[in-house]
């Protein structure tokens, strides 16, 4: 198989975070043109694992590739598009959301062009000339959605996205989703809301005791359900578990 | 007070110096002052500029250049904070609080240990913009090129790491390379600022005028110009009124400050519902 068939791919990632295990040797690869819901338990490494990705903390050991070539800096740039939780950014900073989002752009001329459209996907052109302390947590996530398509990356990483969206809001971000999947784009979907995965997940990486389960919705849901109902570590380690634990792609 | 007085007090050589000099300390102080204060570090202006009188006493005490032992100091100290954040798991305030009181105590010390000629202390921790020299001067061009050079070169970068350092990674800012000149250029700008108003106010240069202009900013692009403004405007009036009534000229500027920040703090600065 050819390396680019992955978009993303590590290799016994390893990270802690003041001493505590956050993810335990971790081997997984995500397909180019994939469409992956993350999910697991709060505090079970989901957003770690994005940013060990992305190379936004340092990772204790592994190796993690992006279509094929180790995450530097440059490769990341090029390729990835994050969209954060909405809580990072200190909200009376005095800039508008104009400025914010062409802090993104070099070809401004093409840049203006594609927010334009992005924004009316998601029906919020409106807020371009506010300050970001004038927005909603609804519209500040609106803004971050954007912010994480200016450069048309190849894969867009979304960390819990929807957690400050009304239902219309979330529809048209699926659509939006949607419509950039079937471009080609890969997209990495951060998510512990259980309707969303069961709604929209084809494909689920499922994140709990610092390793990585990955498989098909109906799998993975049955075990997460599960979990959440009853955690217990025969759930997820017993002889009923997915059929691979810490590395292996059921579907894939 | 009428035209002809002004003219005479601007016929004085030393106040021409001082306006001068004024002049660019404030246009510098409001530049980077709005990075300093956008990214909550008015604790780590406060520390760098108590730290550069050990700089300043060491080179009375060895007879080398004072202002560039200042220098040395304060960048020390600016790369040494940052250096320790990322790598230290005690708070940055207590790693500053640690840095700026030793060297501060040092300073003091290596002063009266000083044989021979030295300037009174008090120059340096009270500022005196009316006794500032031509060589004092040209070192406050030499940095006002140096930060409008950064500034040409990284602005976005400055920009994008301050407003979000995670975003400014992920579109290949060298984000750690942006805090470390940020804090060089806060540094360098800090020493050539302790004629003005001295190591104790010093910090309220960086952190008064961008306050203010924060609270009534529409965008980001009236940030700096609006804060080179008030800067500029705050310590001109300063300095003729410490000249004129008599009273210290740092201590005075900064008394501009607080005024003309209060008076936009009462009507922007409190939400009414």
């Amino acid at each position: 198989m050819d390396k680019k068939n992955f978009a993303i791919e590590t290799t016994n990632l390893t990270v802690s975070i003041n001493g505590n295990s956050i993810l335990n040797s971790v081997n997984l690869s995500i397909d180019t043109g994939g469409f992956v819901f993350v999910v697991g338990p709060n505090g079970s490494g989901k957003s770690t694992l994005v940013k060990a990705i992305m190379g936004l903390i340092d990772i204790d050991g592994g190796e993690v590739k992006v279509f094929g070539e180790k995450n530097t800096q440059k490769n990341i740039a090029s390729n990835i598009g994050y969209v954060p939780q909405y809580v990072g950014l200190d909200r009376e900073f005095p800039i508008t959301v104009e400025e914010m989002i062409n802090l993104e752009c070099e070809d401004k001329g093409k840049c203006h062009k594609e927010i334009g459209e992005h924004f009316e996907y998601l029906d919020s052109h409106y807020l371009l000339k506010r300050k970001i302390n004038q927005l909603s947590g609804g519209e500040m996530q609106k803004v971050l959605i954007v912010r994480g398509l200016v450069k048309n990356p190849e894969i867009l990483i979304l960390d819990e996205p929807t957690s400050n969206l009304d239902t219309a809001s979330h529809r048209d971000l699926y659509l939006l989703l949607e419509n950039l999947n079937e471009r080609g784009k890969t997209i990495i979907f951060i998510s512990h809301d259980l309707n969303v995965v069961n709604k929209f997940a084809s494909k689920v990486l499922y994140l709990y005791e610092h390793e990585v389960v990955t498989g098909d919705r109906e799998s993975i849901l049955s075990q997460y359900r599960d979990l959440f109902d009853n955690r217990s570590d025969s759930n997820i380690h017993g002889s009923n578990h997915i059929n691979y634990k810490n590395h292996k792609n059921t579907d894939g | 007070m009428d035209n002809i007085d002004i003219v005479e007090i601007l016929k004085l050589e030393f106040m021409q110096r001082a306006i001068i000099g004024g002049f660019v300390v404030a246009m510098i102080t409001a530049m980077i002052g709005v990075f300093v204060t956008l990214r909550k570090e008015a604790f780590i202006g406060d520390g760098i500029s108590h730290a550069s009188l050990a700089g300043i006493a060491l080179g009375f005490f060895i007879s080398v250049a004072p202002f560039w032992m200042a220098v040395a100091v304060a960048v020390f100290m600016a790369v040494g904070i940052t250096f320790l954040q990322k790598r230290s798991t005690l708070s940055s305030d207590s790693i500053i609080g640690v840095f700026f009181t030793l060297l501060f105590a040092l300073g003091i010390v290596i002063f009266n240990l000083t044989p021979g000629y030295r300037p009174e202390i008090s120059t340096y921790l009270f500022g005196s913009i009316l006794s500032i020299t031509w060589a004092d001067i040209f070192y406050a061009f030499g940095v006002a090129f140096l930060v409008i050079l950064s500034f040409a070169l990284f602005y976005r970068q400055f920009l994008y790491t301050t407003l979000d350092s995670e975003a400014a990674y992920l579109r290949n800012v060298k984000v750690r390379l942006m805090n470390y000149l940020i804090r060089i250029l806060t540094a360098i700008v800090i020493v050539v600022s302790i004629k003005v108003v001295g190591v104790i106010l010093v910090s309220a240069l960086l952190i008064i005028p961008a306050s203010a202009v924060k609270l009534i900013a529409k965008n980001f692009g009236q940030m700096i110009p609006l804060t080179v403004t008030f800067s500029i405007f705050g310590t001109m009036i300063g300095l003729f009124m410490s000249y004129i009534l008599n009273l210290p000229s740092g201590a005075t500027i900064v008394l501009v400050f607080g005024i003309i920040f209060m008076v936009v703090f009462l009507l922007k600065g409190i939400p009414r519902d």
